[in-house]
């Protein structure tokens, strides 16, 4: 009895270890929407597998000038709270098994079983759209350079853009196996 | 006349239909508590110059907030999770006080609230 629970606690303990971060995203910016791929990746080195929110085409995400939202889990993203940040669906790079390669449902139980074990938030890369004269400003790639350089991108936690002086923060707050990613863009 | 006057009816059903807008904007902002404001408040501050990261701050290969801004959370987090109820010696049981802990509970309770907030104007509407 006592090892059953004790199994139950460690495979408890492991599932909850292997979960991805709560991201937390707020676009604070009155004055522009952001822009570009969203994307998150593999946290082990050596293993490639990349996932962006679908249709992976530049500029298709937004988060627009006042966003404030959240994303549990990978296979929850269709179902937000703003309503309008759902992301229906992911677009999964996986050159090492190609036949994993694809675009999947959100709830697609590919992605439950394989992508929200194995993922971790790695970045947005973007620019800024002026909401009144929907002109673009600078070019930001933001993220977790540790997850993000396992799919070859270069990410950096925090960036000033060099036209706008626009800044936006992408930080961690950890304990034991807990963990939320933050993403801010300030006004 | 008749279409003067319609037009005017027009007008003024267009008109409240904004304000309308304006006062569901102002809902979901008034129907967080004081504890949830400040906790916005707090996270909103860490963009505020003197507390964005610092030269050193920024070499640090890691994405974990430093420790000086997170203490710039800490109030807010402590005064949210007491505000459910939540005594400061469960407070204490549960974190070992360390600031991180804290921070991740008081974030989960401000997103489930938020998500509360989200369903009743949703409902509203």
């Amino acid at each position: 009895m006592k090892k059953t629970v004790s199994a139950l606690l460690l495979l408890l303990g492991a599932m909850y270890y292997s979960q991805n971060s709560i991201f937390v995203f707020n676009n604070q910016n009155p004055q522009y929407d952001a822009e570009g791929r969203f994307f998150a990746a593999n946290f082990v080195p050596g293993n490639p597998v990349a996932m962006f929110a679908a249709p992976n085409v530049p500029g298709v995400y937004t988060m627009p000038s006042g966003i404030y939202d959240k994303y549990v889990t990978f296979d929850t993203t269709g179902v937000t709270s703003s309503g309008i940040m759902d992301i229906n669906r992911w677009y999964v790079s996986d050159y090492l098994n190609p036949s994993n390669t694809g675009t999947y449902n959100y709830n697609d139980p590919f992605i439950t079983a394989n992508m929200n074990p194995n993922n971790e938030w790695a970045g947005f890369i973007f620019t800024l759209r002026d909401v009144s004269s929907g002109n673009t400003y600078d070019y930001f790639q933001v993220g977790n350079p540790a997850v993000a350089s396992n799919i070859g991108f270069n990410v950096v936690p925090y960036q000033v853009g060099t036209t706008t002086g626009v800044k936006a923060d992408w930080y961690t707050i950890t304990s034991g196996s807990a963990q939320v990613t933050f993403f801010t863009i300030y006004p | 006349m008749k279409k003067q006057l319609l037009l005017a009816a027009f007008a003024i059903l267009g008109l409240s239909s904004c304000t309308n807008e304006s006062n569901m904007v102002n809902t979901a902002e008034s129907m967080k508590t004081t504890e949830m404001q400040d906790y916005d408040k707090a996270f909103r501050s860490l963009g505020d110059p003197q507390n964005r990261p610092t030269e050193e701050e920024k070499k640090s290969k890691t994405t974990e907030l430093s420790d000086r801004r997170k203490a710039l959370l800490l109030p807010a987090s402590r005064a949210l999770i007491l505000s459910t109820g939540i005594t400061e010696s469960q407070l204490m049981r549960q974190t070992n006080g360390d600031t991180s802990a804290i921070i991740i509970w008081a974030t989960k309770i401000y997103l489930q609230k938020n998500n509360e907030i989200a369903g009743k104007i949703k409902s509203q509407n």
